[in-house]
């Protein structure tokens, strides 16, 4: 233990769940805490436990499932299960996400180009191990791909940002690595890719990913050698040209190039980064809205996991661009999230239309969390909106 | 037969595991969406009565008297509950045991002192169209709110407005005017032998030059059908056991019905007359007509017609007695002719023996929607396998389509002349 | 204004709720009709509703939550009742509030590949109607053309092709539903990400007691270019389950992986004549569906892994109609089950697949040891059986036995580290199998949840938690394995 949670602000990397039930149950009222992969900076005033010195994990190959502790790192795991020919749905991983923990991850609810083939990662969770702000020690799912046994609240912790419960394990069910996938890079605005998409669709090609940025598309198929072969040859069809002629990579992990470069210019970008759901066609509508409004001009970027409707803004700082493209949100009545940095000056993560469910997220926090204990911007958010007016 | 006052045998009743197949079958849940509107609904009303959970009351009848006995749900359900006998045998018990009220009680008196009786109905039926023809329809629906004189509106919606006279004579022996391949005798039934003489015309027809002697046995009388789908046990028993006695010693192959909804009960008289012989002797021996040149194939000269039909499968044709192939392999045999299914074709057109005459607000929503999906295909006449069913859409249809048994287009298609194909 | 006597709130709600729904002829009240609502798919259980509410649209759904929630009157959602864990059985007292009438698909958006429908509409008719834009929903519990869609997000329902596509929470992008305090919110969006808490995810599979769903945003997918199915028949059922994990172990997903045993097979024989072998130990229906190419690959891969492990007779759908007749054998089994005896139990249940044929042999124990049969259907890829318990209830004893074995089997499940149930839901049948499962911590934070959304407790009371009056006071405790206590092992 690192420190004592009675003695003011500390570090608390619990090594069980048991020490972290016992660490959250000692709490003194009105003690709060905030909930992190790792050591932060020291944070003077607040008190922080960690996932971080929890390790552990039980992968079952024949099964295809893993259970694993909330502090193992997100590139050790993906080693480990590339060695059985498995993978989590979650690729290409930045270097910076590699050395994540999965508890960490799990909290931040990102999203990688592997969406488009497996879904969001919280699709893939079949279970949760977790600790309730007063130290309650709770599971929800369990470690079989199939199972409605009680409520799901193992998808709720994905992407909650702490403010729900500590997790302190994960169990995920995994996907066989393809064996050959192949991507194809075409330049394409906008309207042209969102039609391609829906021309790929219709052709009955199955993207295994499909990513948007700076004005290029890279539409990667995974699969038996015959089937990429096959799936090549109808996007070369697609797009006019022979086979030989498109601008084509492949790799053995099917990371798509185009998708580790546009998540590490995010994870470098200096400003602020939007994240946003619109049906597939709806983005042409947000990229018409951004160019139209001279906000490309000031810097404001889009790349977006295209097919399956997930966008990022990214909004320099300053210059007032935050408001502008709350407004525009606001007339797509689309709802929006800033992702990083997490904690703005006003309070709030929530940007242009207001999610659905707010007043039953404010009670779920109040019911979970009753005296308020858990720091989290999406408590402060969701406290914050269902308390303004209109 | 069981049933009567006791209801449907308990053993009979719990075949049914509730799973619900039958829901999207039921004509009548479709409509309503409502649970005791539906097979399993019905059955579990059988079942709690028969716990005692549930009285015979009229929320009870109601309820069962509403089911059309189309048998769409036996062919959805995987347990093979039979449907058909429970449904006969909780009418029956209702008949024998519920003293409905009085309108409705005088509604079936009057429907089953006529309908079984071609002497009573063909002068009705003459009277009827002739007032449609001088505008009777336009007056009756404000006659009343409901009993007989409602009855009667909905009888006389349903009249052709001339009645066919061109039915085969009785007592005699049609020659098979092709090379002989056997005798056959032709049922000729109550309403079908008033209202759609032609029809057996046409099956003489096409049985005499397909080298089948046909006789068509005179004094038949009704075969019960309509009572027992009703509930009617002890009318229906006594029909059939005086048509069984009227043709028992005729010496044919097979006894051919052109009305499916007839046809599902003459197969199964040993329901109906449980362990008498000869019943089930002549049950073996019935045919649809359908089924019966399916069977024996066609060899005539069928010369082309050049229409668009929309076969209608009649549910006591398709449902009951599985004759669902047959009948569209017997039109798409005459050259020149396309044969379409409307959508939904599997669902009930309303007509359900005497429904639409007692139930008739179901039997029109179901009678409109079947109208507009045949009219959806532009046909240049509407086949069914059963009277009621082509009256019933008639009465829904635009006034211009024309209606026929598949065995009258058959027969036209024999007359037709060779070169001209005309329609 | 709170009404003291039950029956007398009970009173006020048919008086007003008549008014409030504006077509009057969408409220329920007669006795006959009333009792034909007393259960869902499965029989055993009953309880007639005072009233039902036909609801034909949203706001009528609505109107009626909010005068429960004024009222205090446990309300019970209902699709097409076709549940088989008793989860739409009205709670005493209780109103059942029906959307079967609600019919209507709103939308379907081909280029987006969105259909919005009303909760009314059944599982297979969205299929149907984006069939001509080459679209499909994939999820597809046996019941597709009977189950509906509001009733597929309430259990959260899968079905054979949920191995490859997954269940309907990974299908439904967003819902609208009117939660147990009368307020109306949509939770999750057009796309699946929406930020906030994921309330969507939470309300998917909670078995009517979080609320009613009113609208529904589903994700379509294109049909598959090529499909093919086949039946291998095994001589034993362990020689079957060894076929289903060479096939998984050479990275292949097949599209359903489904195994049915002796029994099985006859009783689906008998029902529709799927073509079947009866002289098979055990066989599997094996589906890959996708690109063609991909399909043409792992089908012959498929193939050699089955006969690798000893298969004795492969079966080929040559066509689609072939391909649907042996589908229609294996969605028709349940119900089918009723052609081997006159009563029977479906159980469901899920182990890790690799310990399928292991389980196999030990419900055989459990049914010899009771003098039983039990017939089993397995969705083998995901691990999920569903044994058929089979006895005569015209015999006490059998009954009980019957019901003795079938929770043995589930506990059997939990043991061997699965769930007492893959599909079915809890609904009242296995509340008090729930103990077994999750010790109080974990039901304290699946209440913590609940009461966010229902702090009176009206909606759908008495299902899936256990409670003294289901349970006895003394529900059976979780108890930790010692390895989880010394923190070698992961509880779950």
């Amino acid at each position: 233990m690192s420190g004592a949670p009675n003695q003011g602000p500390a570090i608390l990397a619990p090594a069980s769940s048991a020490e972290a039930s016992q660490m959250l149950g000692s709490f003194e009222p009105g003690q709060n805490v905030r909930i992190k992969g790792e050591s932060p900076a020291p944070d003077v005033g607040l008190a922080t436990i960690v996932c971080a010195n929890l390790h552990g994990y039980e992968h079952s190959p024949a099964d295809q499932t893993l259970v694993a502790a909330a502090g193992e790192r997100l590139g050790a795991i993906e080693g480990m299960l590339a060695e059985h020919g498995q993978r989590i749905p979650a690729f290409p991983l930045t270097a910076r996400e590699r050395n994540m923990t999965l508890g960490a991850w799990l909290a931040s609810g990102a999203d990688t180009a592997a969406a488009q083939r497996y879904g969001r990662f919280r699709e893939s969770m079949i279970g949760a191990e977790f600790i309730l702000a007063d130290g309650t020690r709770a599971h929800s799912g369990g470690r079989v791909i199939k199972n409605v046994a009680g409520y799901d609240l193992a998808k709720l912790m994905a992407g909650s940002l702490g403010a729900l419960a500590f997790v302190t394990a994960a169990s995920l069910r995994l996907y066989p690595l393809p064996r050959r996938a192949a991507r194809v890079t075409v330049e394409a605005e906008i309207p042209r890719a969102v039609a391609l998409v829906d021309q790929a669709h219709r052709a009955g090609i199955e993207l295994a990913t499909c990513e948007w940025g700076g004005g290029q598309l890279e539409i990667g198929v995974e699969g038996p050698s015959a089937a990429v072969e096959a799936a090549l040859r109808k996007i070369a069809d697609l797009l006019d040209r022979t086979v030989g002629q498109l601008e084509l990579s492949e790799g053995d992990q099917g990371s798509p190039a185009l998708a580790s470069r546009l998540a590490e210019e995010r994870e470098s970008f200096a400003g602020t980064i939007v994240k946003v759901g619109t049906r597939l066609s709806g983005v042409a509508g947000l990229h018409q809205a951004i160019v139209s409004r001279g906000l490309a001009e000031r810097g404001v970027r889009l790349h977006s996991h295209l097919a399956v409707g997930i966008h990022y803004l990214g909004v320099p700082a300053g210059d007032g661009l935050d408001g502008e493209v709350d407004a525009i949100l606001r007339s797509m009545r689309l709802a929006g999230q800033r992702i990083a940095p997490t904690a703005p000056a006003d309070g709030t993560i929530f940007l242009g239309r207001r999610p659905g469910g707010l007043a039953t997220m404010r009670r779920l926090l109040d019911s979970f969390d009753p005296q308020g204990r858990l720091v989290s911007p999406m408590r402060t958010s969701i406290i914050t909106e269902t308390e303004m007016p209109g | 037969m069981s049933g009567g006052a006791t209801g449907p045998e308990r053993k009979l009743i719990d075949t049914c595991v509730h799973c619900g197949f039958c829901l999207p079958a039921c004509p009548t849940y479709q409509l309503s969406a409502n649970e005791a509107e539906s097979p399993r609904g019905r059955i579990d009303l059988m079942r709690r009565h028969s716990d005692g959970a549930i009285q015979l009351d009229s929320d009870f009848v109601g309820h069962i008297d509403s089911c059309l006995g189309c048998m769409a749900c036996v062919k959805a359900c995987p347990s093979g509950v039979d449907y058909e006998t429970l449904i006969v045998e909780a009418r029956s018990m209702i008949q024998s045991s519920f003293r409905r009220p009085g309108r409705q009680r005088l509604v079936r008196k009057a429907i089953f002192a006529v309908m079984p009786y071609p002497v009573r109905m063909r002068p009705l039926v003459r009277l009827g169209s002739l007032a449609k023809r001088l505008g009777a329809e336009r007056v009756a629906p404000r006659l009343s709110n409901g009993g007989v004189a409602a009855t009667f509106a909905s009888a006389l919606a349903l009249l052709p407005r001339m009645t066919s006279s061109s039915a085969p004579a009785r007592g005699r022996l049609y020659a098979a005017s092709s090379p002989r391949r056997g005798t056959v005798g032709l049922l000729t039934g109550c309403v079908s032998a008033v209202v759609f003489g032609s029809t057996e015309q046409a099956a003489v027809d096409v049985l005499r030059a397909e080298g089948f002697d046909v006789l068509v046995p005179a004094g038949q009388g009704c075969c019960g059908a309509l009572a027992e789908h009703s509930g009617e046990s002890p009318l229906a028993a006594r029909l059939a056991r005086k048509l069984v006695a009227r043709l028992d010693r005729e010496q044919v192959d097979a006894w051919i019905t052109t009305s499916a909804g007839c046809g599902s009960t003459l197969k199964s008289y040993d329901r109906l007359l449980p362990g008498e012989a000869s019943a089930a002797k002549f049950s073996g021996r019935v045919r649809d007509i359908h089924e019966f040149l399916h069977q024996q194939g066609l060899r005539a000269d069928y010369k082309p017609l050049g229409i668009r039909i929309a076969y209608h499968p009649a549910c006591h044709l398709a449902n009951a007695q599985g004759i669902v192939d047959e009948p569209l392999a017997l039109l798409r045999a005459i050259p020149g002719c396309e044969v379409l299914l409307p959508g939904q074709s599997g669902t009930c057109c309303g007509s359900a023996g005497i429904y639409n005459l007692i139930e008739p607000a179901t039997a029109e929503a179901l009678g409109t929607a079947k109208a507009s999906a045949i009219a959806e295909l532009r046909p240049d006449v509407v086949a069914a396998g059963n009277p009621g069913c082509l009256l019933q859409i008639a009465r829904y249809s635009d006034p211009g389509l024309a209606s026929a048994h598949p065995v009258e287009l058959l027969a036209r298609s024999l007359a037709a002349a060779t070169a001209s194909g005309e329609a | 204004m709170p009404i003291a006597s039950r029956s007398g709130r009970m009173e006020e709600f048919k008086r007003r709720v008549v008014e409030l729904v504006p077509q009057g002829e969408c409220i329920i009240g007669d006795a006959a009709a009333l009792s034909s609502y007393g259960s869902d798919g499965l029989i055993r259980f009953r309880q007639t509703p005072e009233v039902v509410v036909l609801a034909k649209s949203a706001g009528e759904i609505h109107s009626a939550v909010k005068l429960c929630a004024e009222l205090g009157i446990p309300f019970v959602g209902r699709g097409s009742g076709t549940g088989l864990s008793g989860g739409a059985v009205p709670p005493p007292d209780g109103v059942v509030i029906a959307a079967s009438a609600m019919k209507g698909i709103l939308e379907i958006d081909p280029v987006d590949r969105i259909a919005v429908v009303e909760p009314g509409v059944a599982n297979l008719v969205v299929s149907e109607r984006t069939a001509p834009f080459g679209l499909y929903y994939a999820p597809d519990p046996s019941s597709q053309s009977v189950c509906s869609i509001g009733g597929n997000v309430a259990e959260n329902s899968g079905g054979a092709h949920c191995l490859k596509y997954g269940f309907t929470t990974n299908h439904v992008l967003a819902i609208e539903v009117v939660l147990p305090d009368g307020s109306v919110e949509v939770l999750g969006g057009e796309s699946p990400f929406e930020p906030g808490l994921d309330l969507r995810s939470s309300f998917l599979g909670s078995e009517g007691t979080l609320g009613i769903v009113t609208k529904v945003w589903l994700r379509l997918l294109s049909r598959p270019e090529a499909v093919r199915t086949l039946v291998a028949d095994f001589d034993s059922a362990e020689s079957a389950g060894a076929a289903v994990s060479a096939i998984i172990a050479a990275g292949i997903v097949p599209a359903a992986i489904e195994m049915m045993d002796a029994l099985a097979i006859e009783a689906c024989e008998k029902a529709v004549g799927a073509g079947y072998s009866l002289d098979a130990a055990a066989a599997l229906i094996v589906e890959v569906d996708g690109p063609r190419e991909e399909v043409d690959a792992l089908y012959e891969e498929v193939k050699s892994a089955c006969v690798s492990c000893g298969t004795t007779k492969i079966r080929e759908a040559a066509d689609q109609a072939e391909r649907s007749r042996i589908w229609l054998g294996r969605k028709a089994a349940f119900a089918a089950a009723g052609r081997l005896a006159p009563a029977y139990i479906v159980q469901d249940g899920v182990v890790p697949r690799t310990a399928l044929a292991s389980i196999l042999g030990r419900i055989a124990e459990l049914a010899d040891d009771a003098g039983l049969r039990v017939a089993n259907v397995f969705h083998a890829g995901d691990g999920n059986l569903h044994p058929l318990v089979l006895y005569n209830p015209d015999s006490p004893e059998e009954s009980e036995a019957a019901e003795r074995v079938a929770s043995e089997i589930v506990e059997l499940c939990v043991e061997i580290g699965g769930s007492i149930t893959g599909e079915h839901g809890v609904g009242l049948e296995k509340a008090c199998s729930m103990a077994a499962m999750f010790d109080s911590g974990d039901l304290e934070a699946m209440q913590r949840l609940r009461i966010a959304f229902d702090a009176q407790g009206i909606a759908n009371p008495g299902k899936v938690f256990p409670t003294p009056r289901l349970c006895g006071d003394t529900p059976g405790r979780y108890r930790a394995h010692p390895l989880e206590l010394s923190g070698e092992a992961i509880r779950f």
